[in-house]
This record gives structure tokens, C-alpha cells and sequence, in this order.
């Protein structure tokens, strides 16, 4: 059960109340909380999906939205393979903050770290302040994937977390990657020699003498 | 048909129920009134005989009335393993009193609106005690009030949950009175531009750890665990992590009584308490963090009085004067919170507490970048009284600029950038803190009392000596 081929480290970022931690236990848990806690600081959460045949375990760090946490939160950037830019599509400040956001994400992070922007709360419709294409133009012009979501449906909640994943996999396929590199978020897992199938033969050979 | 007798009725209350004995609510304050003005004290406080004796508490005319209160007992009571203050209406004596209500000089700077109130205000309905819409309100106007009389003041995440617990106990008006209190007292480090000084705080629950149990903090280092697991301890004093409210309150009772640094020393007693179970985890720093983040709301009232015990060794072996001498910065509350002599003074005369904070930087402060934007100004010029629309700063942020501090703290920029992971940053951190944190006592021979004396002994002597012989020459 506990078994994985790879380990990729996520992290969710983006203003206060935007329902990040909504996303989370979402996926985690598949439950909804109308009324979430704030989060203090960072917190955590882990779940495996599948990509293609391969299982993979995604490590989540949930993160403060508000500004004076930057600085603790920033510490949590570096270690991350994916990210998760989430804003409020009910909240026009919350898409217009997201250019900040990025800056401190392509800063603090990895070069080839996968960043997916989120439009959550769509259920909403109309409370609609931030539109559809507005969001997907903004992702074009900077590179980034785009999804609209729903925490409290759990519409395309799954997709946002697994579409993520299979690009960070592309990219170790591609191997744009380093997967013996700690620092670029991604861990082999503990998987049984037989059911991974490691495209890298040095990684092979460093399974063996370990 | 026969009508059922009727139940007996008489306008007179029943004689049996006299026999029973009715137990009168005590007086429960009573033990914190000193000793020697206990007794005149019960008297007076008893509804029949108050008239009567009103005039029993014989207090001089320089006297106030709160030099009957025994702080030392209030503080034994808190700091010891027992209930604390056992109920919410011992609280609402209790805590107005641990906060210096009407003896903290308390200058405001009251202004229209709050620059963080929008923020605020979403986060009134997401406290960690749900709160009914009147509560909710409450709230909103507690913290706005209080923000508004301090503009330098920030509003971070967590104090919703922080002033949640004193709306809970005190009710709405005694509540604004002794957050503010807290709020200046506690957590006005917390409550600058950045959390620049949070890291300071976090930092020490790592020196108290390192110095109390040297294998598990050589544990957190391999872990490469940062210190963020602690950050809503300290910002909120538990009140976001507890579970139960009445162990929230317990702790509340212990915090006001004590240091602002004592969530510090509390953390750490529960890290080190839960050391052999974060020995057994998988050496995974998600996993630790994980853990760590769970551990206060699995905790019951035994295991917090153990842990307020603990802390309290961990303050006598380590006292924050030698383990932390250099560690703050000079109006962090840390460094201007009042004595016991002067709390016991102010107590005693009603003389006002002063934090030399809320006067030194303020006053001579230039409004910094008011001029920047013309709508601003023209704005100001609008205003009737100047002062009060220049966004003031905070002292910490202020006197870091004006004193430039680079020396001592390098920059949270430049350390980012160059580091490479959390390990580094973290280990930064540490260097950092390590800079400041004196703990070089615990690393000097240790010499007796009697080997002193004797080579004190031995000097003299020897002065003497050579004294008497270069003077017979």
C-alpha cells in the first residue's frame, strides 16, 4: 500500500480565502468545510495517484495566504516540483495579487518547477467577478496550466492535483528532471525493484549499491 | 369524577429546606487579597455585612485599592498544577487584573479606519471556536477597536482566535480593554510589518531544546525539521491548536500571568516531552511536522499542568536573562515587559506601568512615505489633526531602519537568496539566532563555590605577602 515510484512535493500558494486549504482536504479527504480554520503558518497533506500505471505519492504543503507569512512560507518554495496558484474566480483582488504570487514563486523555486493556476469556487457562477478567459490568458503569457475548480463540488479538484503530477512525470520521462537531485521536489519511492520501471540506468545502479 | 388534590401551595417558603445547608457561593477572589487584609477583605465582600463594614479595609490614603491583591498568589496559582483560575467568573476579576487594566499607560493614536480591516473582516467568521453572529460581531468591533486606537499595530491571522478566547470569557466590553493590554504586552512583536521577529521566537524554542536534550535536537538536524511547526503556537498562544476551550483558558490563565516569553518556554517543554515518541517516527521531516502540528489538541488537563510545571524548570534551569541576553530587540515586549517590583509597586500605589515603547520611537516619528502619493496629501491636509491620518509605524519596524540593526541580524533577503533548501535556510536561521543567544555559561568551566572562595583566599594572601615584603624593602 504504502508503496510508490516517485515522490513529488507540492505546494499551494495564493491569497487569503481564496480555499486553499478547501483544495486540500478535498482532495485528502474528499470532504468540504463551509467554514474552514485558517491556516497558521504551513500545514500538510499527502495522498497517491495514479499516472499512467505508476503510482505516485504527492506530498502537499498547504500554506498561509496572508502576507506577513511570506517569510515563513517562502522556506517552502524551494523543496517543490509542483505548485498550486489558487485564486478566488468571485474575487476580482484575488486574480489581480497572482502576478506577485508568481514573482515569488519563480523566484524562491526551482527553474522547472510546474506551476497550475486554479480558479476555484466555479459552483459560483453567479458571483463571477474574474472570467474564464481572462484566467486562461494570463496563463498563457506566463506558461502555466490552467484549471477552474471547485473545492465544495469537487469539480475538477482531482484533475488539478493529477494533470500537475503527469507533467512533473513528462518531465522526468523527458528528463528535464533530475530525479537524484533533492532539491528539485521529486523522491524515488520505495517500490519494489519489479514494479517500477526507471527510465535512468544511474539510478538503477545507485538502487543497487544502496 | 373526582377532581386530583391539588399540590400543596403556601405563600411561605418550606420550613424543611432551611434544615438543608445552603452553601454560600464563596468568595473565591479571596485568596489572592494579601493575608494580613483577608479577613477585613470576606467581611466586606459579604452582601449582609457590606455596609457595615465597608469601611474595614482601612486603607491609607496613598493606598489603592489594588494593593490588597496578592500578585505572587495569582501567579503561584496559575503556575502551579491546579485548574488556574476554575471558573470564568474568577477569570473576569482575574484577568483584567494579570493585564494592568487601569495601570497600563496606554497613549492611542485613534483613527478612522484600519488599513487591515478588510482582511479582518473575512476572517471574523473563520475563528478556530465557531462564533454565532452576534459573537461574530462582537468580535469584528473588538479587534477593529482595538487596531483603530493603535494604526501601528498589524493585524496577522490568529489573533481572530486569539481575542476569540477573550470575548468568550469576559464578554464584550471587558474584552476590549484587556486585548488591547495583551495584545501590547504580548504580541506586538508578532503584530509588525513582517514576521521578522517571529523567527526570533521560534529560534529560542530551538536553543531551549538543544541546550535541555542534546540528542533530540541532533534528531531535528538530520530531520532538517524547520521550526514552523510552532508558528500558530506562539502566535495564537494555542488558542488554534487546543482542542478543549477549558484548556485554552487554563493556559491563558498561566500566559497572562507570566513572561512573554513563556509560549516559548511552553513549546519547548512540549517538544521535549514528546521526544520519545518523535525518536520512534520515520526520520521524515514531513512526518515530524505532521506530529508536532497534532500533538497540543491531543492533550488533556493533566498532561497541559505537567507540561505548565515543566516549562516553569525549563525558565529556573535556562532564565531568559543569561540563556537569551542578547537575543532582543530593545522595545520588543520581550525586553519592556514590567518587573515584578514594579507590577508590585503599581499595585500597590496605582501608579501607572510605563513601556518606554509606546512613548520613545512614536514621538519622534516622521510619517514615512506620506509623500509620495499627492491624493494622500491632499487628503491629510483635509484631516483636522495631522497626526492622526500619517500612518504611524511600528517601534520594531521603525527602530530597525533608524538604528540599523545589519550588524547584528543579516538581512531575511540575502540569506534566502543564497541558500540553496530549507535545511539552509533553516540553518540560517539558527547561526543567526546563535549570534545573539548567549548560552556560552553552560560551556565555562564550572567552578565551585569553595574553589572560588579558596583561590579568592590564596590571593589575598599572596597580595599580602608580597605587599609586606616589598614594604620591608
Amino acid at each position: 500500500m504504502a508503496s510508490y515510484a516517485y515522490l513529488f512535493k507540492y505546494i499551494i500558494i495564493g491569497d487569503t480565502g481564496v480555499g486553499k486549504s478547501c483544495l486540500l482536504l478535498q482532495f485528502t479527504d474528499n470532504r468540504f468545510q463551509p467554514a474552514h480554520d485558517l491556516t497558521i503558518g504551513v500545514e500538510f497533506g499527502a495522498r497517491i495517484v495514479n499516472v499512467g500505471n505508476k503510482r505516485i505519492k504527492l506530498q502537499i504543503w498547504d500554506t498561509a495566504g496572508q502576507e506577513s507569512f511570506r517569510s515563513i512560507t517562502r522556506s517552502y518554495y524551494r523543496g517543490a516540483a509542483g505548485a498550486l496558484l489558487v485564486y478566488d474566480i468571485t474575487r476580482r483582488e484575488t486574480f489581480d495579487h497572482l502576478a506577485t504570487w508568481l514573482e515569488d514563486a519563480r523566484k524562491y523555486s526551482n527553474a522547472n518547477i510546474t506551476i497550475m493556476l486554479i480558479g476555484n469556487k466555479c459552483d459560483l457562477e453567479n458571483k463571477r467577478a474574474v472570467s474564464r478567459e481572462e484566467g486562461e490568458a494570463f496563463a498563457r503569457e506566463n506558461g502555466l496550466f490552467f484549471i477552474e475548480t471547485s473545492a465544495k463540488t469537487a469539480a475538477n479538484v482531482e484533475e488539478a492535483f493529477v494533470n500537475t503530477a503527469a507533467d512533473i512525470h513528462d518531465k522526468i520521462q523527458v528528463g528535464v528532471l533530475d530525479v537524484t537531485n533533492e532539491s528539485s521536489g521529486i523522491k524515488l519511492g520505495p517500490t519494489q525493484a519489479g514494479m517500477a520501471s526507471l527510465s535512468s540506468g544511474s539510478v538503477d545502479s545507485r538502487r543497487g549499491c544502496c | 369524577m373526582v377532581a386530583p388534590p391539588l399540590p400543596h401551595y403556601s405563600p411561605f417558603p418550606e420550613r424543611t429546606r432551611s434544615r438543608v445547608p445552603i452553601r454560600r457561593p464563596r468568595h473565591r477572589a479571596g485568596r489572592f487579597v494579601k493575608r494580613r487584609h483577608r479577613q477585613c477583605y470576606t467581611c466586606a465582600t459579604q452582601e449582609s455585612t457590606f455596609t457595615r463594614r465597608k469601611n474595614s479595609l482601612a486603607l491609607t490614603p496613598n493606598q489603592s485599592i489594588t494593593s490588597l491583591v496578592d500578585y505572587r498568589a495569582i501567579q503561584r496559582r496559575a503556575c502551579q498544577p491546579t485548574q488556574g483560575f476554575e471558573t470564568n467568573l474568577l477569570r473576569r476579576v482575574l484577568w483584567p487584573l494579570v493585564s494592568f487594566q487601569g495601570l497600563l499607560h496606554v497613549t492611542t493614536w485613534p483613527v478612522p479606519t484600519h488599513a487591515d480591516e478588510t482582511v479582518l473582516r473575512l476572517d471574523i467568521g473563520r475563528t478556530h471556536f465557531p462564533l454565532n453572529p452576534h459573537q461574530q460581531s462582537q468580535l469584528e468591533t473588538l479587534l477593529a477597536g482595538v487596531l483603530r486606537r493603535h494604526p501601528w499595530l498589524h493585524y496577522y491571522q490568529g489573533l481572530n482566535d486569539v481575542c476569540t478566547v477573550f470575548l468568550l470569557v469576559l464578554g464584550e466590553k471587558l474584552a476590549l480593554g484587556v486585548c488591547e493590554r495583551v495584545l501590547l504586552l504580548y504580541f506586538r512583536d508578532f503584530m509588525s510589518r513582517d514576521f521578522h521577529h517571529v523567527h526570533t521566537f521560534l529560534g529560542c524554542i530551538y536553543s531551549l531544546i538543544q541546550a535541555e536534550d542534546t540528542a533530540l535536537y541532533q534528531r531535528i538536524i538530520e530531520v532538517e525539521l524547520p521550526p514552523y511547526f510552532a508558528t500558530s503556537w506562539l502566535l495564537t498562544w494555542f488558542s488554534h491548536d487546543i482542542a478543549k476551550v477549558d484548556l485554552i483558558y487554563r493556559l491563558f490563565d498561566y500566559f497572562l500571568t507570566r513572561h512573554p516569553l513563556m509560549s516559548v518556554y511552553f513549546s519547548a517543554a512540549l517538544v521535549l516531552g514528546q521526544s520519545g515518541a518523535l525518536m520512534h517516527l520515520e526520520p521524515e521531516f514531513p512526518s515530524w511536522h505532521k506530529f508536532l502540528l497534532d500533538a497540543p489538541g491531543q492533550l488533556t488537563m493533566v498532561e497541559l499542568q505537567g507540561l505548565i510545571v515543566a516549562s516553569e524548570k525549563l525558565w529556573k534551569r535556562y532564565p531568559p536573562e543569561k540563556h537569551f541576553a542578547r537575543g532582543f530587540h530593545p522595545y520588543s515586549c520581550v525586553s519592556t515587559y514590567p518587573k515584578i517590583n514594579t507590577v508590585n509597586t503599581a499595585l500597590q500605589y496605582g501608579v501607572p506601568i510605563d513601556l518606554d515603547f509606546i512613548f520613545i520611537p512614536l514621538d519622534s516619528l516622521s510619517p514615512p512615505n506620506v509623500q509620495s502619493s499627492p491624493s494622500i496629501t491632499t487628503e491629510l491636509s483635509a484631516a483636522d489633526d495631522p497626526k492622526v491620518s500619517q500612518p504611524l509605524q511600528h517601534p520594531l519596524d521603525l527602530a530597525v531602519n533608524a538604528r540599523d540593526l545589519q550588524t547584528t541580524w543579516p538581512s531575511d533577503e540575502k540569506g534566502l537568496v543564497a541558500s540553496p533548501g530549507i535545511h539552509s535556510l533553516w540553518v540560517a536561521t539558527m547561526d543567526r539566532l546563535k549570534q545573539y543567544v548567549v548560552h556560552n555559561h553552560r560551556n565555562w568551566p564550572q567552578v565551585s563555590n569553595q574553589t572560588f572562595v579558596a583561590v579568592a583566599v590564596y590571593t589575598v594572601a599572596f597580595l599580602v605577602v608580597w605587599f609586606q615584603s616589598t614594604s620591608g624593602h
